[in-house]
């Protein structure tokens, strides 16, 4: 009797070690959005980033971040961002590299993505994208009339030239690049046809569009209306749609139409798992749930200089649980047919509504899902007209 | 809307469920005239590079649980 409830025992003790094995086993994703630098060189009308005060992330601070992440997840996205994130000089980006490179694991997956504004970008930038396979998004917004109407030098100057002149570098060098517009009451003025056309004659191919929020970081809760962003990305669907022209890639439309086909979309927004993979890390260590969140210490999941990433992500860690708790609850609200495409859209939407609106909604994009959702199947012969 | 009525919209929203009916799709276009974006995209998914890891499985989606989630 006493032998059995001894192997009963080792049993236990067995199963428990390879059920933590087996966890450890199971692939991780990270992708850190990296504020390294909270200043700007641009002062954007609709910015929510703190650019007035000049804080920075200390090489012993990058050197831990990088560190730990490789030693927590197999696949680790390091999203370079800020402020401006190139004011921090080449030297801090060659450090981190240098880092990626020493404390790389085998079979370990480590991507470099860096969100400019694009006014920075020198020969010696493009040379180090180039050596170093960086995936820049540059910050253009369309036509000068749309671009200078918000993305603004600390002087009032319109930054549409210099964000240009960055670009021919990038593409005469043949970095990896797209542009983010932010779709404001001056590019829906402009139209889609106008908007997509710029991209185009400028030989710029891949572009993602975001509308402008709230920036609740300075108190600002101004923002282009839901329905005047649903309006024009549909109308971007259908223009896009009748090019018919594949090298053109729309990114949030490109993920709903992967969505519609069955597979990942392959942007935060849409693949629904974002708790604990996005994080937002601040100059100082900070842990955020993403960097929409940042302005929120109810958001913090903890620092890096004093934990590690298997502490800060541990199930059990009190605002983490909170995190995904509050999650569920606005996923509750929401009685959307086409949830399994979007996956209830980013958290931050369905804050900003409940918080700065009060009520309680969607994510923003249904008929925009709608639309697509229905042409894609009436040309799959799915439906009929 | 209630849980069941929900339930009912979300079946309406067809999506291929594996790779198999993905194929079935891209194979009722593909000699029709234009659809080169459906065309594309589909030819993508399927491309031997493609995390397949990533497919979602619908059949073990996670229902959201209206009961169970606290207010």
């Amino acid at each position: 009797m006493e032998v059995h409830r001894q192997q009963q025992g080792e049993e236990r003790v067995h199963n428990a070690t390879v059920k933590v094995q087996a966890d450890r086993y199971v692939k991780r994703s990270l992708s850190l959005i990296m504020k390294v630098v909270s200043t700007c060189n641009l002062a954007c009308r609709y910015c929510d980033a703190d650019i007035y005060s000049n804080r920075r992330m200390s090489l012993d601070t990058l050197s831990q971040v990088i560190t730990k992440a490789l030693n927590y997840a197999d696949y680790v996205e390091f999203i370079w961002h800020g402020g401006e994130p190139l004011l921090m000089g080449i030297q801090f980006y060659e450090k981190a590299v240098e880092l990626q490179k020493r404390y790389k694991r085998e079979g370990q997956t480590i991507v470099n993505t860096l969100q400019t504004n694009g006014t920075l970008i020198s020969q010696e930038w493009v040379d180090f994208f180039k050596a170093n396979d960086f995936h820049i998004g540059v910050s253009l917004d369309g036509p000068p009339e749309v671009h200078n109407a918000n993305r603004i030098f600390r002087n009032g100057q319109g930054s549409f030239e210099q964000v240009m002149r960055g670009i021919r570098l990038l593409k005469e060098n043949g970095v990896n690049f797209g542009v983010l517009a932010v779709i404001t009451k001056e590019t829906v003025r402009l139209g889609t046809k106008r908007f997509l056309d710029f991209f185009i004659e400028n030989g710029i191919f891949n572009i993602g569009i975001l509308p402008q929020r709230p920036a609740l970081n300075i108190g600002r809760t101004d923002a282009l209306p839901r329905e005047d962003f649903e309006k024009f990305a549909i109308e971007l669907f259908d223009y896009w749609y009748s090019l018919d022209d594949p090298r053109i890639r729309i990114r949030e439309i490109d993920a709903i139409l992967s969505r519609i086909l069955g597979a990942r979309g392959g942007v935060c927004i849409f693949d629904g798992d974002c708790i604990g993979k996005y994080l937002g890390i601040t100059p100082d260590g900070g842990v955020y749930h993403c960097d929409e969140f940042m302005f929120d210490e109810r958001y913090k999941l903890g620092n890096v200089r004093e934990q590690t990433f298997e502490e800060i992500l541990n199930p059990m860690n009190p605002k983490l649980i909170r995190i995904r708790l509050e999650d569920l609850k606005t996923k509750k609200s929401i009685s959307c047919k086409y949830s399994k495409i979007c996956n209830y859209g980013c958290p931050k939407d369905r804050y900003v509504l409940s918080r700065v609106y009060n009520k309680e909604g969607t994510c923003g994009w249904c008929n925009v899902i709608d639309h697509i959702y229905k042409r894609v199947m009436k040309d799959l012969g799915k439906i009929k007209e | 809307m209630g849980e069941s009525n929900l339930r009912d919209e979300l079946e309406k929203v067809w999506v291929p469920k594996d790779v198999g009916e993905l194929e079935g799709l891209l194979l009722t276009i593909q000699n029709e005239s234009g659809k080169k974006i459906l065309k594309h995209k589909i030819q993508q998914i399927l491309r031997p590079d493609w995390d397949k890891q990533e497919w979602p499985n619908w059949d073990n989606r996670e229902w959201p649980n209206w009961i169970d989630n606290p207010d």
